[in-house]
């Protein structure tokens, strides 16, 4: 029925029945039985497709006033920020001013080069305290260690064999016979601390631990 | 202040507008659309009240499911799946109601047999004159609204055969034979009257 459909609608658009080829005309008599009644379907489908033009202009009434709800509920919708009833032009204004403040405060302080100062000294001052907080704690760890190992009658004190006391990367190796404050304290070969460079940060002078200890005792 | 002008936009443009909640382009969608789903919906429903109020509901579904229109696909073709959708729905309602049989119970309403049944005759007398177009128009009021429907699609609306499947749902294959014996249904009715389109 198709494929016969398909053909039979290609031959009304080839034209009337006395139009096809006589191949045309013997198949349209077995399908339809008469040439009349191929032409009649034909003229039909022809009336039904030029209807259209015959569509009134009259204007159509105006539309339900659920429409136009309809029509202003989308509206507010697309106007309201995350369905509050704030219109979503003063949002996108707020934040772009928001962006634009934060964006130039920062670089109105850099073309001065206060900010580059301020960084500096901010980090003067904070390698200076981490510094003294280390000269405090290593003091404490060393003087608790010492002790321990001064109360401590170890084979190797007695053998004179050195004894490894690691509190940190960095410390130097103590002689049973330099353990205790005086020896602490005398000792010369502990690195200075105060340098700005990290591998040479490791053990304060004599004097500059002494002048730690000093104030930590008077605090 | 003008006035922008909507007529050379084309459906799918005016939606995503619609979309935003803008009137004019609503009201241009409406303008092109309300003729032709109004006789659409004449044909099948065979209420002109009842029509009426349809296209209203056709053209406020448009508005609010707007977000869910697909580019992808032809304006014309979804618009006319809503109006089919609402037949669908009236003849549902009358089944209840008692009034009418369902819409599917209709779908095969032009049959071999009543092909071959006497012409069933027309109101309207020879001697009127009437022009062909109308003579066809009420002879299309005699068919199932089902044929009704995809003969208007097909020919009235100049919609393509797979068009027509996908507003009616139904295979392309029933679209053809529907209006095969659709047409042939139309010829019955008029060769009495002797009206020659």
């Amino acid at each position: 029925m198709n494929t016969n459909w398909d053909q039979l609608e290609k031959l009304f658009a080839a034209g009337r029945f006395e139009d096809l080829n006589a191949a045309q005309q013997t198949w349209v008599i077995q399908e339809l039985g008469s040439a009349e009644g191929f032409d009649s379907l034909r003229e039909i489908q022809t009336s039904l497709r030029v209807s259209p033009h015959r569509i009134s202009r009259d204007e159509p009434p105006i539309p339900n006033p659920k429409i136009v709800a309809a029509l202003a509920a989308k509206r507010k919708s697309k106007t309201t920020f995350l369905g509050y009833p704030i219109p979503l032009g003063q949002v996108a204004a707020i934040a772009l001013l928001c962006f634009a403040l934060g964006y130039l405060l920062p670089s109105n302080t850099a073309n001065d080069g206060h900010s580059d100062l301020v960084a500096h000294n901010t980090t003067t001052i904070w390698d200076t305290l981490v510094q003294q907080a280390e000269v405090v704690v290593y003091d404490t760890i060393q003087r608790t260690i010492t002790v321990n190992e001064a109360s401590k009658k170890t084979p190797f004190s007695q053998t004179g064999k050195t004894v490894l006391v690691t509190q940190r990367k960095g410390m130097r190796t103590l002689e049973p016979s330099q353990i205790g404050d005086a020896a602490l304290l005398a000792d010369t070969s502990a690195y200075p601390i105060f340098h700005n460079e990290a591998p040479q940060r490791d053990l304060p002078t004599t004097r500059e631990l002494d002048h730690f200890i000093q104030e930590i005792r008077e605090f | 202040m003008f006035k922008k002008d909507y007529s050379s936009w084309s459906d799918e443009n005016l939606i995503a507008a619609v979309c935003r909640g803008q009137e004019a382009p609503f009201t241009e969608v409406y303008r092109r659309y309300y003729q032709r789903i109004f006789r659409f919906l004449t044909g099948a429903i065979r209420s002109r009240t009842t029509a009426e109020d349809l296209v209203q509901e056709v053209f406020l579904r448009v508005v609010q499911s707007s977000d869910r229109f697909d580019p992808a696909y032809r304006f014309e073709t979804w618009i006319f799946t809503i109006a089919r959708n609402l037949v669908k729905n009236e003849y549902r309602k009358r089944s209840r109601q008692g009034t009418t049989t369902s819409l599917d119970d209709l779908t095969f309403a032009v049959s071999e047999e009543q092909l071959n049944e006497p012409a069933t005759p027309l109101w309207m007398a020879k001697e009127e004159s009437l022009f062909v177009a109308q003579a066809i128009d009420r002879a299309m009021t005699e068919l199932s609204p089902e044929v009704h429907m995809i003969l208007q699609l097909r020919y009235r609306e100049g919609l393509e055969v797979n068009e027509v499947a996908q507003i009616i749902g139904c295979p392309v294959g029933t679209v053809k034979s529907r209006v095969y014996y659709g047409l042939r249904k139309l010829e019955k009715m008029l060769s009495p009257l002797n009206i020659k389109p």
